[in-house]
């Protein structure tokens, strides 16, 4: 995302954040178990390139989120993939994650 | 900048001996306030497609900044408190709107996010009159114009829907209310079922009302990132 890195380590995973150059900030959480991002959040003016950051989920969000009718906070329940995207314009923030990749003990509300 | 935006209920203020079928002189009746400079009319509905829950919508009057009696309305425009700018969808505009152009004489077009969908098109320059107030020549975002079909990818990544079409916008277009104006709804009579209401602007200042409707509008040009511009 040709952003700054910055990475921090928590009890149950290690935070890795990234500010893009348009502003939004971007947290990737890994498990140190397995090594493998488990959530991705996002906060700021623009909603980043969820294609890059979902990677091979992006496809099944994308078809849930076209799929959807009415307006307001975006809520994708899909088995094994959630994601929500809430905000208005220029103050964006959202979340992403696998809810049985979740480390023992993390809550999906911590992961901002 | 600080922003003003009061709700007010008066349904919750009327009092309850006024609801019960007295006379129309009762402070219960749902009458609109009289028409007046500061005042414009709202509706609280669910669009002109059906699928908004309590959207609350309004007229805007829009005019070619070259020769402003020539004018349309645009009905069934969203007022959407969380963003800047008027946006309109090309299919309900009749006007041939000037194109903003950058510099180089490039035509601007934006990608604009919401937060369950993005909106696509060029940004056009208009006379916006909502009210008794008029802002000239601010730029206006020309939503879904088939002149420009070709939607960039850095627009799509984020896997939101397009809210391009009168179907999937559910509106005209969207207009944020936020200028120092205070939104009024008023609960109709049961047997209407419709909410209607106004937007009064604060009655001071009116010059300095329209820099403000100005600047917002200007927030379009310069504060939504990143534009895009084709060649």
């Amino acid at each position: 995302m040709k952003g700054a890195l910055r990475i921090s380590h928590a009890q149950a995973y290690d935070l890795h954040e990234i500010q893009a150059p348009f502003g939004t900030v971007v947290r990737e959480y890994v498990s140190p178990a397995s090594k493998k991002v488990f959530a991705v959040t996002w906060q700021g003016p623009r909603i980043p390139n969820l294609r890059q950051l979902l990677g091979a989920y992006f496809d099944q969000f994308a078809r849930a989120a076209q799929a959807r009718r009415g307006h307001g906070p975006l809520n994708v329940q899909l088995p094994g993939l959630v994601v929500q995207s809430a905000g208005h314009q220029r103050a964006f923030a959202g979340r992403a994650y696998l809810p049985q990749e979740l480390p023992q003990g993390v809550r999906a509300e911590e992961l901002r | 900048m600080h922003k003003f935006l009061f709700i007010v209920l008066l349904g919750a203020l009327i009092p309850a001996a006024g609801c019960g079928g007295g006379s129309n002189s009762t402070p219960g009746n749902n009458s609109i306030a009289p028409p007046a400079q500061n005042v414009q009319a709202v509706a609280v509905n669910s669009g002109p497609t059906g699928n908004y829950l309590n959207g609350l919508f309004t007229s805007v009057t829009v005019c070619l900044p070259a020769n402003a009696s020539d004018c349309q309305t645009v009905n069934d425009v969203l007022v959407d408190t969380g963003s800047v700018g008027l946006r309109v969808l090309a299919s309900a505009m009749t006007l041939p709107l000037p194109q903003q152009t950058t510099g180089s004489a490039s035509p601007i077009a934006e990608c604009n996010q919401f937060q369950d969908g993005y909106t696509w098109g060029p940004v056009k320059i208009a006379n916006i009159k909502i009210a008794g107030e008029q802002a000239n020549s601010v730029p206006v975002q020309v939503i879904g114009d088939p002149a420009f079909s070709s939607v960039p990818t850095s627009c799509t990544n984020t896997g939101l829907v397009s809210e391009d079409t009168l179907q999937s916008l559910g509106a005209n277009g969207c207009w944020e209310s936020v200028l120092s104006g205070r939104i009024v709804v008023l609960p109709a009579p049961p047997a209407a079922r419709r909410i209607r209401g106004f937007i009064m602007f604060a009655p001071v200042q009116a010059a300095s009302r329209r820099r403000k409707l100005l600047r917002h509008s200007c927030r379009i040009q310069s504060g939504c990132f990143p534009r895009t511009t084709m060649a």
